[in-house]
């Protein structure tokens, strides 16, 4: 990203514009408690975001508590969630971006970050909707929560009856909180970030790198979208011509349309460079082995994404070994150690 | 020719800055209700089916087809009656994106003939983070090393060349850019306080007149390629129609 004075100035303007916007939007969220409730009062939160991110992706029903994201941490981190002593935070790990190189029935555990921008959700894209949506899903169907276990407990049963104004916690209860929760995880401080934000300057291989990514010739950016770097759509890259797991077939297990098979949707590439296993089947291990793929190995699929058979890249970036590098330093980038390190996200028991 | 069509598209709004200061106070409302429609000479633009051919000869299918209007004006008899200059996210394949209102104020006579409108945007918006913080705007960005602003266009799909398959990605942004276009309609714009104004694009018209655009020989992606930008933009003047 070359910051010229012109770009700052622009930057400075749009910034400005994108406050303003913000501002006016985001005051109309109210969370005030009902009139017949004068015991708790809900203190109104807002997604704190980099200035050039999108809107978050927000249910009218479910505006931003600082209360209710905190109940969600507690459930995050509370193994009585599951029936086999698991917890959200036992698969999606803090310190390496909240996911965990163990894998489940051959799927990477995805991760958790500024999921509050995604309207699509798991590598087969297979929940769509609002994080309350996906959240619902976790609950009910993956852990299957026995809400027995949970209403019965003093604490939460006091809480949701508090912040919720029920008696009876139920699955959209416990999804709901658990949104908020994840919406506040907001990844916006990383060296790419900073750049962007004319705090510090990158290196003249990160910089290249970004040159690469966000320009034809390396045309990652039109998946990897900027400043989310998933543009929450699916896309066969080429990684099969024969899909040899039911996996692998990816969307096309969702909708049985021959057009979709092999399509995945774009992972968000922040902090990726804390992932040791790479693709829905991790069937990469590391950050070069992805950049050979996208050089060399991808195959030619009928319903290969237009984007992948461009002229340019039709046998693949065929890069040098330094454009290799250069691209891995700048996915470096993307690293943010204030997001994996935030006590505000931590275990809170 | 770059500079050509930036004189024209000067003189255009030029011209309508002069005609807006003669145009009589308006003083009643009401609204258009704009309905865009994606036809290949006619029949339906289907998503994922490679089933068209372009004049080239060539088969493609469409993916992808997400676009901006903007600058509205609306004429009768030659003479500016309308302005509008709010920006519309259009995506093909997404219906709720296809229909949008431009509210009317003022006490307007007459048969509106006809209709003329940006693919894209000016240059005063074409900046980038200037739109609205949407998930759209942002996958539309147009990234900084590459000028900065917006994809005033992205039309996707895949290609038949001989037996080989292939994608496009015809790709367009960057000021001078942005594509006047116009065609007329038929709206009286006297009594009723809702006038319907369906816009179809025949997508066939980007790639001929004046010149035949193939993706074989021309190319299949034109993304910062100045010279198929240009040829594009030339080509879609008339892509539009009103009926
Ligand atoms: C046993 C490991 C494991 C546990 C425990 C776990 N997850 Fe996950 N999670 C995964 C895996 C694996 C995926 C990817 C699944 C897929 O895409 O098919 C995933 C994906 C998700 C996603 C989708 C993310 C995206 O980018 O689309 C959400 C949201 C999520 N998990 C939330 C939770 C919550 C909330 C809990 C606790 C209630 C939880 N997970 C517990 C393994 C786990
Ligand atoms: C056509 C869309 C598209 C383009 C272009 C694209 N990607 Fe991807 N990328 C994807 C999808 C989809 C996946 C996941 C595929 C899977 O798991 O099967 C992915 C996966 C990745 C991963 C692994 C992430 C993880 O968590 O496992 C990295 C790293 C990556 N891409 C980097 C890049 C780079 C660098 C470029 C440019 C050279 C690029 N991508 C271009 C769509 C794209």
């Amino acid at each position: 990203m070359k910051l010229t004075r012109t770009n700052i100035a622009s930057l400075a303007l749009a910034i400005l514009y994108i406050m303003a916007v913000a501002g006016s939007c985001r005051k109309k969220s109210s969370t005030d408690p009902t009139p017949e409730d004068t015991t708790v009062s809900l203190t109104p939160d807002t997604i704190r975001t980099p200035l050039y991110f999108p809107q978050p992706i927000m249910p009218a029903d479910n505006q931003p508590a600082k209360e209710i994201a905190q109940l969600g941490r507690m459930l995050y981190y509370d193994t009585r969630l599951s029936n086999d002593g698991r917890s959200c935070a036992g698969c999606h790990i803090q310190s390496i971006g909240f996911t965990t190189p163990s894998m489940l029935n051959g799927t990477v555990v995805l991760p958790h970050v500024n999921m509050a921008w995604y309207n699509t959700f798991m590598w087969d894209g297979s929940k769509t909707g609002t994080l309350e949506d996906v959240m619902t899903f976790e609950v009910q169907e993956f852990f299957a929560t026995d809400l027995n276990r949970i209403n019965t407990d003093p604490i939460y049963s006091s809480l949701f009856r508090k912040y919720f104004k029920t008696t009876i916690i139920t699955y959209k209860h416990l999804a709901y909180a658990l949104a908020q929760f994840a919406r506040t995880m907001v990844s916006g401080n990383s060296r790419y970030d900073l750049s962007l934000r004319g705090m510090v300057t990158l290196t003249p291989d990160e910089r290249a790198g970004a040159e690469l990514f966000f320009t034809e010739r390396g045309d990652c950016f039109h998946c990897h979208t900027n400043p989310v770097m998933t543009d929450n759509t699916m896309h066969n890259t080429g990684l099969d011509s024969i899909y040899a797991k039911e996996a692998d077939k990816g969307y096309y297990n969702v909708t049985h349309n021959p057009n979709d098979l092999g399509k995945f949707r774009t992972p968000n590439l922040r902090n990726v460079a804390l992932r040791s296993r790479f693709m829905h089947d991790g069937r990469f291990s590391s950050l070069e082995e992805v950049i050979n793929f996208y050089d060399h190995g991808m195959r030619k699929v009928p319903n290969l994404d237009p984007i992948m058979l461009l002229p340019a890249k039709a046998n693949g970036l065929q890069l040098e070994d330094w454009e290799k590098q250069q691209l891995i330093a700048f996915l470096k980038t993307l690293t943010d150690t204030t997001f994996t390190t935030n006590p505000a996200f931590s275990n809170p028991n | 020719m770059k500079r050509l069509q930036f004189v024209l598209i000067i003189m255009v709004f030029s011209f309508v800055a002069c005609r807006k200061d003669t145009t009589p106070p308006l003083a009643s409302s009401g609204e258009i209700r704009v309905a865009v429609g994606h036809l290949v000479e006619g029949t339906p633009l289907l998503p994922d089916s490679l089933r068209w051919q372009n004049q080239a000869g060539e088969t493609y299918g469409v993916e992808r087809l997400q676009y901006y209007l903007s600058n509205f004006r609306f004429y009768s008899n030659g003479k500016l009656v309308h302005t509008n200059n709010s920006i519309k996210y259009i995506d093909a394949f997404i219906d709720s994106t296809r229909a949008f209102t431009i509210p009317l104020a003022g006490a307007i006579t007459g048969r509106c003939d006809s209709v003329s409108f940006l693919l894209g945007l000016d240059t005063v918006t074409n900046v980038s983070f200037s739109l609205p913080p949407t998930l759209q705007n942002s996958d539309m960005g147009w990234p900084n090393n590459m000028g900065g602003g917006y994809h005033f266009i992205k039309m996707e799909g895949h290609w038949r060349d001989g037996s080989a398959l292939n994608g496009f990605a015809l790709h367009v942004g960057r000021n001078g850019y942005a594509i006047p276009m116009g065609c007329r309609c038929s709206m009286d714009l006297t009594n009723a306080t809702i006038r319907l104004l369906p816009l179809s694009m025949n997508v066939n018209e980007w790639f001929r007149t004046p010149a035949i655009y193939s993706l074989s020989t021309d190319g299949s992606n034109s993304m910062n390629n100045m010279t198929l930008m240009r040829k594009l933009c030339n080509n879609a003047t008339d892509a539009f129609s009103a009926m």
